[in-house]
């Protein structure tokens, strides 16, 4: 007995400490952040994160998932801050107050890649909708991403530019109560080239890879994947530059009038230091594989 | 001759279970076999109707020598069948169960249906037909068991202790079946027992097995009580 | 319990609106998964069978190999299956990758040790005297097989079943390999899996009923047939 007395005289102090060191880390400034897959495959957070926690002390807890889910994580109050890539519904999430405010951090691009041999013959064409009316008409191949994440929004607005006869699919659900409507457009008739597969960026690249087709991709992701794995993919830029390919990055902190439990104080600190000179810069000097990725927007 | 045993021995392992040098069956005929338990009265029968082959001897059967090769084995499987002591039906009907042999055989469907009916009114199952075979008793289960094996007319009849645990009505049931079918049929049944009485009622010849040899071979049963 | 009641009205009212999409999808799940539990089951209950009596060097080693197999995550098999029939794999040129075939491969290697495993453990269970009785009957060895199979068919079904559960609920092979084309490879759970990602929480949920009660009806069915024989 004496003996078990003395090793639980060891043990307790060893738990007590655990425990203090444990609360101590939860006070610490630990912040959740929900992103998109795209924006943490780029690898920018890993150069700009450690600088953060060097200048305020913050550190973030990254949960990469599709655009749609990570709006849906600030929504339900999972976390404390969002950084995504969907402008129109950053607003309407700011207009439905579950965000305080968007800070417009930076942007990228889209790009239209496709296999080598370009079969649409879409390169060199006038504009991204032209480009698409291209595809569409060559019935090549197309992968949607279908994931109604920022990316698949941006390719319903072309696409509805395009002049292309569209399709839309509505689904019915309730939602607390009241019925709602999810929908998403696609060309009329398509199923023959038009495949949506409901993946996140690699994936989809990867797929239209595989598939030698054409598809809409972030340059970031694609650089990644161009030329920064030891299987390099065929697919190729066909079409980039028309000003509507803008991907606009915003970060919202949560409003913690909904979900009193966020840190707000510490989301908008993050928020503000995004937008500081030194982080913009970072951002603007950020390269991959030689390219860069990211442009700063000026000052909010 | 029906079978003519010489200097089998079975093995298991080092053990040896069973040791005759000399052994014959006459056919026609109803033989006893006794002895206490682990004789080897079971692996005798076993080896009698060929579902187990000896570790050394030969056996003449209908005196031709046996070849045991499976195949072979198999043929002669045809002519002999066994009862085992607690005897298992298949879970299906009662008629699906007497059928089994004869479906084996190709016998016809029709010349299948008159012989099962006649063989479940030969043990009295008639009536059970249609039942299913794992909800029967006992007694029941031990008809059925000799129906279906009743149905191939086969030249010898094996039964390891066809009477254990049943009662006084179903053993003299059995007994009588068993006493038919060798007059009618002039199948040759070799039956085992603890029962003195049925020895003496039923078996033309008894043989008594320990520990695996044959210790005499005569018609009077070795105790009355 | 908000999202639990209201999955549960959106997926009635997704039946209720004969959704042409959701029947693709449940047509999808249920025959990729057939064919999958088929070509399982054809391979594993004889090969369950001649490992269960056979009697061969290694036997034991290779029923712990099998069970071992049971722990096989999807994500192993999908990478294993992904890179022969991927573009740049031996057998890119079939042009097998994101196709129901390519789902149905995996899934016959993620079910193949369930149905050969559970067929072993059932007829091991059958008694010793089955075998005997058929013998002494005059059946050769097929016909043998034959009454023991029957003796065990329950046991056997039951491992059909448990595979079918567990392909139909699986995800990790029907992604990488299927590859969620809509219309194609969109089965039940990659379906559930893009709503999810999508944050359309009640669309998963409701998906979900559906399978659950697709399986339960399915199960039902057999349940039937198995009573039906029993008696």
């Amino acid at each position: 007995m004496q003996k078990r007395y003395s090793i639980l005289k060891v043990i307790l102090p060893v738990i007590a400490i655990l425990l203090i060191y444990g609360v101590a880390l939860g006070e610490d400034k630990i912040i959740k952040m929900a992103t998109t897959t795209s924006t943490q495959a780029s690898g920018l957070l890993d150069v700009l994160l450690p600088e953060l926690e060097k200048d305020t002390g913050i550190r973030v807890k990254v949960f990469a998932k599709g655009t749609g889910a990570a709006i849906r994580d600030g929504m339900d109050g999972n976390v404390d801050v969002i950084f995504v890539h969907a402008k129109e519904r950053e607003e309407e999430f700011i207009k439905e107050g579950y965000g305080t405010k968007r800070y417009a951090v930076m942007h990228n691009d889209f790009v239209i890649i496709g296999p080598s041999d370009d079969p649409a013959g879409i390169r060199g064409g006038t504009n991204a909708a032209s480009a698409l009316a291209g595809i569409a008409k060559a019935e090549a191949l197309f992968i949607s991403r279908g994931d109604d994440s920022g990316t698949h929004t941006k390719e319903q607005a072309l696409w509805k530019i395009t002049g292309v006869p569209l399709e839309v699919r509505k689904t019915e659900i309730l939602k607390k109560g009241k019925k709602r409507e999810i929908s998403f457009v696609f060309p009329e008739n398509s199923i023959a080239w038009y495949i949506s597969i409901g993946q996140g960026m690699g994936k989809t690249i990867i797929y239209a890879d595989e598939k030698h087709a054409y598809t809409l991709s972030d340059r970031g992701t694609y650089i990644k994947y161009k030329y920064g794995r030891k299987e390099s993919i065929d697919l190729e830029i066909v079409y980039e530059g028309d000003p509507l390919l803008n991907n606009p990055y915003g970060v919202i902190p949560i409003n913690p009038a909904r979900h009193p439990h966020v840190k707000h104080d510490l989301a908008e600190k993050f928020a503000s230091w995004l937008i500081s000179p030194k982080a913009q810069s970072l951002i603007a000097n950020y390269r991959l594989m030689g390219e860069q990725l990211f442009y700063v927007e000026g000052r909010r | 001759m029906l079978y003519a045993l010489s200097k089998i021995t079975r093995k298991y392992g080092s053990r040896t279970v069973l040791d005759i040098p000399l052994m014959e069956i006459e056919k026609g005929a109803i033989y006893a076999l006794l002895g206490p338990n682990g004789a080897g009265k079971t692996t005798l029968l076993n080896i009698l109707g060929f579902l187990e082959v000896p570790t050394t001897g030969d056996i003449l059967y209908s005196s031709k020598p046996v070849n045991f090769s499976e195949s072979s084995l198999q043929n002669l499987r045809k002519e002999v069948v066994m009862i085992d002591q607690h005897p298992i039906l298949f879970t299906s009907t009662v008629y699906k169960n007497v059928e089994f042999g004869l479906k084996i055989r190709r016998v016809p469907q029709k010349k299948r249906g008159i012989i099962i009916e006649e063989t479940l009114d030969l043990v009295g199952m008639r009536d059970f037909e249609q039942a299913q075979a794992h909800r029967l008793s006992g007694g029941e289960t031990q008809r059925v068991a000799l129906a279906r094996a009743l149905v191939v007319s086969p030249e010898v009849l094996l039964c390891d202790e066809p009477t254990s645990n049943l009662d006084v009505e179903n053993q003299a049931a059995i007994i009588n079946t068993l006493k038919q079918i060798n007059e009618q049929r002039k199948i040759t049944i070799m039956f085992t027992t603890h029962y003195m009485y049925q020895v003496s009622s039923l078996a033309h010849h008894t043989f008594f097995l320990d520990h695996g040899k044959l210790t005499t071979a005569q018609a009077e049963p070795f105790c009355q009580g | 319990m908000e999202l639990l009641t209201d999955s549960f009205i959106s997926a009635i009212l997704l039946i209720a609106s004969l959704d042409p999409e959701v029947f693709s999808i449940v047509w999808v799940s249920l025959k990729v998964s057939g064919i999958s539990t088929l070509i399982a089951s054809l391979m594993g209950a004889p090969l369950g069978f001649l490992i269960a009596y056979g009697s061969f060097k290694g036997k034991r080693i290779l029923i712990v190999c099998l069970n071992t197999m049971l722990a096989l995550p999807t994500v192993v098999i999908g990478l294993f299956v992904y890179s022969f029939i991927s573009r740049r794999g031996i057998f890119g040129p079939f042009d097998l990758l994101y196709t129901q075939k390519a789902i149905i491969i995996g899934q016959v290697i993620l079910i193949l040790p369930i149905v050969t495993t559970l067929t072993i453990a059932a007829i091991s269970r059958i008694d010793e005297r089955y075998r005997k009785t058929a013998m002494t009957l005059g059946a050769n060895r097929w016909q043998t097989a034959c009454v023991i199979f029957r003796e065990a068919r329950f046991g056997i079904v039951a491992a059909v079943i448990a595979a079918f559960g567990r392909v139909i609920a699986e995800v990790g092979i029907s992604m990488m390999l299927g590859g969620n084309a809509r219309g194609f490879t969109r089965t039940m759970t990659t379906a559930m899996a893009l709503e999810y990602d999508k944050g359309e929480f009640i669309l998963a949920v409701a998906l979900g009923i559906i399978l659950l009660v697709l399986s339960f009806g399915i199960n039902l069915i057999f349940h039937f047939f198995q009573g039906r024989t029993r008696t």
